[in-house]
C-alpha cells in the first residue's frame, strides 16, 4: 500500500483559454493533515474537485486511495468525507433526517460517534437544514462526513465565513474524530491551519511552489535583518533570498533555505561590512504572504 | 435494493406535493371521463383543460423528482457520496411508477371495467398505454431534467423546445394527415431509445456538456422529421405492413376505354386549368380483399412536358394541368407515369348491434348507438383501432373510420369518442351493421399512361 493517499502527477486543467492547473504534482502522505494554501484563483478548489472526480477534462494522473480518480465509485466514496464551502444541501431535511438518510449508505457508520458529534456540535436534530446558520450547516455536513470514520477527509474552504467560536468547534470536532484519517484541507485561514496541519502545500497560479512538512517549513524560513554601512543592494545575491529590501542602514530579506552557518557565511560574503545580523522565525501567514508577493512580482 | 427503497422513501417525502397534485388531477380526470363515458356530453369540453393541467403536473413531478439529485454541477450534496447511479435511477423510476403511472393505470382499468370493456383482455393495451405515456411525457422531461441545473432552467428548456417546435410547425410541408401517425411513431421509435441512452449516460458519467450537445442533436433530429420527404414516410409505412405481399397483388391497369378530358374546367376557381380523368382497374386481389389508393404522385411526364400536373384520387385518377399544356399536347402522344401508395385490406368482417344498444365490436372497441332522437354512434377503445370500419343502418352509411396507420399502436384515451355520426333515419332495420376490414399491407404501385393522344379522346 502506498504511503501517499493522494498523488497527482503533471495535473493540468484549463477552463477555456485560462490555464488553471499547470503540471501540478501533489502527494498527501497517509495520516497527515495536509493544508493546501494559495491565493484566490490559485487552483485549490479545482484541484480538490478533480480529486473527488467532480471535474473532468484534465490532463495528467490523479490517484486517490490508490484508485485512478476517473474510476472513483461508491466503494471509494464510502471511505471519503468531503465538505465544501457553498455545498448544496437538501434544505428540506432536518438534521436528523439528513444523518438518517446517509446512515445506510456507509457500512462503517458509527452510531456512537454520530451521537458524540451531535453533542459536540450541539446540532438540533429536529431543525431543518434551511433554518440553520452557515456554521451549523457546515457542522452538520462535517458530522455526516465523520460518522463513518472515513480514511480520507477533504475539506474545501471549510472556515470561510465562520465566526471564530464556530471555527474552533469545527476544528475540535475534526481533530477529535479524525485521528485515523488523512485530511486534505484548502483554506485561506492560515492562522487556524498552522495550529493543526502537519504538511503544507503552497499553490500559486496552478503550480506547487512548495510542499513539505510544517515543521520543516518553519525551520526553513527566516526573516533576516542585516545592519549595514550603506543600504545599497548588491546585484548578486543568493537565490534563496527573497523580498530583499533596503532602508537606511538596514537590509531585510526572507531566507527560504535557512541554515545558520551557511546563511551567516552568505551574509558575510554579500555584505562584508555588516555590523549585525538578526533572524526571526516566521509563521505560516508570514511565509505565505512573502511567497505570494514573490510569485506576483515574478509574474 | 434496500438502498433503492431508502432513496424512494426520501424522494416521496421530498416530492409528495407534486405527486398529490398528479393524483388529485387524475381523480378529477377519471371522474370527468366517467361522465363522458356515461354520454354526458357537457363534460367533454372540460377534458382538454384537465388533461393539459395534468400533463403539466406530470412533467413538473418528473422534473422535480430528477432534480432532487441534480446532475450538472459540482456542489450537490450527494455527488461525493456512495450513491450508485443505477440505484438512483431505479428509485426515480419506482417513484414515478408508484405515484403517477400506477394511479393512471388504475383509473384506466376502473373506467374500462365500468364501461363494460373486458378488463383482462385489455390489460396488455392498458399497460402499453402506460408505457407510451412514460415514453412520450416522462422520458423527454427526465432527459431535459438530467441536463438542467434546477426546475427553472428545466422549465425554460421545455418552453424553448416548445417554441421552436411551434415555430417550425408553420413551415411543415410534408406529412399529410394520414402520415402523421407514421411520423410520430417513428419519432418515438427513434427518440425513445436514444433518450433512454442519454439519461442512463448522464446518470452514469455526469458529462453534462456532452449530454447537452446530445440532447440538442436529438431535439434537432426529431424536429427535422416533419421536413423529410413524403416518400420516406411511405417507405416506413410499407416497411411496417402487417404482412408481406407479392408485387403481383393489387396491380393497377389503366382502363383506356373510359378516359375523358376537359380543356377548361368550369368555375372561376379553376380558370385556365384542364383535367384528365383516367379510371384504373385493380388486379390480382384474393376474393373479398380490396385495395384503396391513399395518395398519387406524378413520377414522370414524357417529352419534357411541363410538369405542372397535379393528381387527385377520386376512384379514377384525375390529373390537373394548365389548359395550355393540354392544348399544346393535343396531338402529341403523352406518356405519364403515376405512383400510388395504397392499402390492401383483407375480407370484410360484419358485426351487428341493435340500435339503442351497445356491444364490443372486435378490433374496434365498445360501441353504442342511440336513435331516440338523432342517431348517435360512438365507439371507445384503449388503443386506436388499426382497422378500417364503417357502420351501416339499412343502406345508409352512418359511421366511417379509417384505420390508424401508426407504426406503433397509439393510445386512444378512453375519453376520446373517435367515431360517431349523427343521422336521421327511418330505416326498418333495427340493427347497425359494422363492417371491419383489417389492413394486410401498405404497398406502392405504378400506373402507366402510355401514348395518350388527347385529340383522340372524347371531350
Amino acid at each position: 500500500m502506498s504511503s501517499d493517499v493522494i498523488i497527482t502527477e503533471r495535473l493540468g486543467m484549463r477552463f477555456g483559454k485560462h490555464l488553471v492547473l499547470d503540471g501540478l504534482d501533489l502527494r498527501v502522505p497517509r495520516g497527515s493533515v495536509y493544508a493546501l494554501i494559495g491565493s484566490n484563483g490559485a487552483g485549490k478548489t479545482t484541484t480538490l474537485q478533480i480529486l473527488m472526480h467532480l471535474l473532468r477534462g484534465y490532463s495528467g494522473e490523479v490517484s486517490v486511495l490508490g484508485v485512478d480518480a476517473r474510476r472513483l465509485n461508491a466503494g471509494e466514496y464510502a471511505r471519503i468525507g468531503y465538505v465544501a464551502e457553498g455545498q448544496e444541501m437538501p434544505d428540506w431535511m432536518t438534521v436528523g433526517e439528513f444523518l438518517a438518510f446517509w446512515r445506510p449508505f456507509y457500512p462503517n457508520w458509527d452510531a456512537a460517534r454520530e451521537r458524540e458529534l451531535l453533542e459536540l456540535f450541539r446540532l438540533p436534530l429536529d431543525r431543518k437544514l434551511k433554518h440553520l446558520s452557515r456554521g451549523m450547516r457546515m457542522k452538520a455536513a462535517l458530522a455526516s462526513s465523520l460518522a463513518y470514520r472515513p480514511e480520507l477527509i477533504v475539506l474545501d474552504e471549510p472556515f470561510s465565513g465562520l465566526d471564530p467560536l464556530v471555527r474552533d468547534e469545527f476544528i475540535e470536532g475534526l481533530l477529535a474524530h479524525a485521528e485515523e484519517s488523512t485530511i486534505l484541507i484548502s483554506s485561506h485561514d492560515l492562522t487556524e491551519i498552522e495550529s493543526f496541519a502537519s504538511h503544507v502545500g503552497f499553490l500559486e497560479e496552478g503550480r506547487m511552489q512548495f510542499s513539505e512538512e510544517m515543521a520543516v517549513l518553519a525551520e526553513r524560513f527566516r526573516e533576516v535583518e542585516v545592519v549595514v554601512e550603506s543600504p545599497s543592494l548588491p546585484s548578486q545575491m543568493p537565490e534563496s533570498w527573497v523580498r530583499v529590501e533596503g532602508a537606511s542602514s538596514m537590509v531585510r530579506f526572507v531566507e527560504t533555505r535557512w541554515d545558520a552557518e551557511r546563511t551567516q557565511r552568505e551574509v558575510a560574503s554579500v555584505f562584508p561590512g555588516a555590523r549585525g545580523v538578526a533572524t526571526r522565525a516566521m509563521g505560516l501567514r508570514a511565509i505565505f504572504v512573502a511567497m505570494a508577493k514573490v510569485s506576483r512580482k515574478a509574474a | 435494493m434496500n438502498l433503492v427503497w431508502h432513496i424512494v422513501r426520501k424522494d416521496v417525502r421530498q416530492t409528495w406535493m407534486y405527486a398529490a397534485a398528479v393524483i388529485g388531477l387524475l381523480a378529477i380526470s377519471g371522474w370527468n371521463l366517467s361522465r363522458i363515458l356515461a354520454a354526458d356530453r357537457g363534460s367533454i369540453g372540460m377534458q382538454m383543460p384537465i388533461d393539459t393541467v395534468l400533463s403539466i403536473a406530470f412533467g413538473l413531478f418528473c422534473g422535480a423528482l430528477v432534480l432532487t439529485e441534480a446532475i450538472p454541477g459540482t456542489r450537490q450534496y450527494w455527488l461525493v457520496r456512495p450513491v450508485r447511479w443505477g440505484n438512483l435511477l431505479a428509485a426515480k423510476a419506482l417513484v414515478l411508477g408508484m405515484l403517477a403511472v400506477a394511479p393512471l393505470t388504475i383509473v384506466h382499468i376502473g373506467l374500462v371495467s365500468w364501461r363494460g370493456l373486458p378488463v383482462w383482455g385489455s390489460v396488455g393495451n392498458i399497460a402499453w398505454n402506460a408505457l407510451l405515456l412514460v415514453l412520450v411525457c416522462v422520458l423527454p422531461v427526465a432527459v431535459l431534467a438530467s441536463i438542467s441545473r434546477n426546475l427553472q432552467t428545466l422549465i425554460l428548456s421545455l418552453l424553448a423546445v416548445g417554441v421552436v417546435a411551434i415555430a417550425l410547425h408553420q413551415f411543415i410541408r410534408v406529412p399529410t394527415e394520414e402520415l402523421r401517425g407514421v411520423v410520430n411513431s417513428s419519432a418515438l421509435l427513434a427518440g425513445a431509445p436514444v433518450g433512454m441512452a442519454i439519461l442512463a449516460w448522464q446518470y452514469s458519467t455526469r458529462r453534462t456538456g456532452a449530454g447537452r450537445v446530445a440532447v440538442m442533436a436529438l431535439c434537432a433530429f426529431l424536429l427535422s422529421l416533419d421536413f423529410w420527404p413524403v416518400s420516406v414516410w411511405y417507405a416506413v409505412q410499407r416497411f411496417s405492413s402487417p404482412r408481406p405481399v407479392g408485387a403481383g397483388m393489387a396491380t393497377l391497369r389503366l382502363n383506356t376505354d373510359s378516359i375523358s378530358w376537359w380543356p377548361q374546367v368550369a368555375g372561376s376557381t379553376w380558370r385556365g386549368r384542364g383535367q384528365l380523368d383516367a379510371p384504373y382497374l385493380v388486379e390480382g386481389l384474393p376474393d373479398g380483399w380490396s385495395f384503396e389508393v391513399n395518395s398519387w404522385r406524378v413520377a414522370r411526364v414524357s417529352n419534357g412536358a411541363p410538369s405542372d400536373l397535379s393528381v387527385q384520387n377520386t376512384g379514377s385518377v384525375r390529373l390537373w394541368s394548365s389548359s395550355r399544356f393540354l392544348e399544346d399536347n393535343l396531338t402529341k402522344p403523352l406518356d405519364i407515369d403515376l405512383v400510388a401508395e395504397g392499402t390492401i385490406y383483407g375480407p370484410v368482417e360484419r358485426h351487428s348491434m341493435p340500435v339503442n344498444g351497445e356491444r364490443n365490436i372486435p378490433n374496434v372497441g365498445r360501441c353504442r348507438a342511440d336513435a331516440r332522437d338523432t342517431l348517435l354512434i360512438d365507439c371507445q377503445s384503449i388503443l386506436r383501432p388499426q382497422v378500417k370500419f364503417g357502420g351501416y343502418w339499412g343502406t345508409a352509411q352512418v359511421l366511417s373510420q379509417r384505420e390508424d396507420r401508426s407504426v406503433l399502436p397509439m393510445p386512444s384515451p378512453v375519453s376520446v369518442i373517435f367515431g360517431g355520426l349523427g343521422a336521421r333515419s327511418s330505416f326498418e332495420s333495427n340493427d347497425i351493421v359494422f363492417e371491419v376490414r383489417k389492413p394486410m399491407a401498405y404497398v406502392q404501385r405504378t400506373l402507366e399512361l402510355r401514348g395518350i393522344r388527347l385529340s383522340e379522346i372524347e371531350r
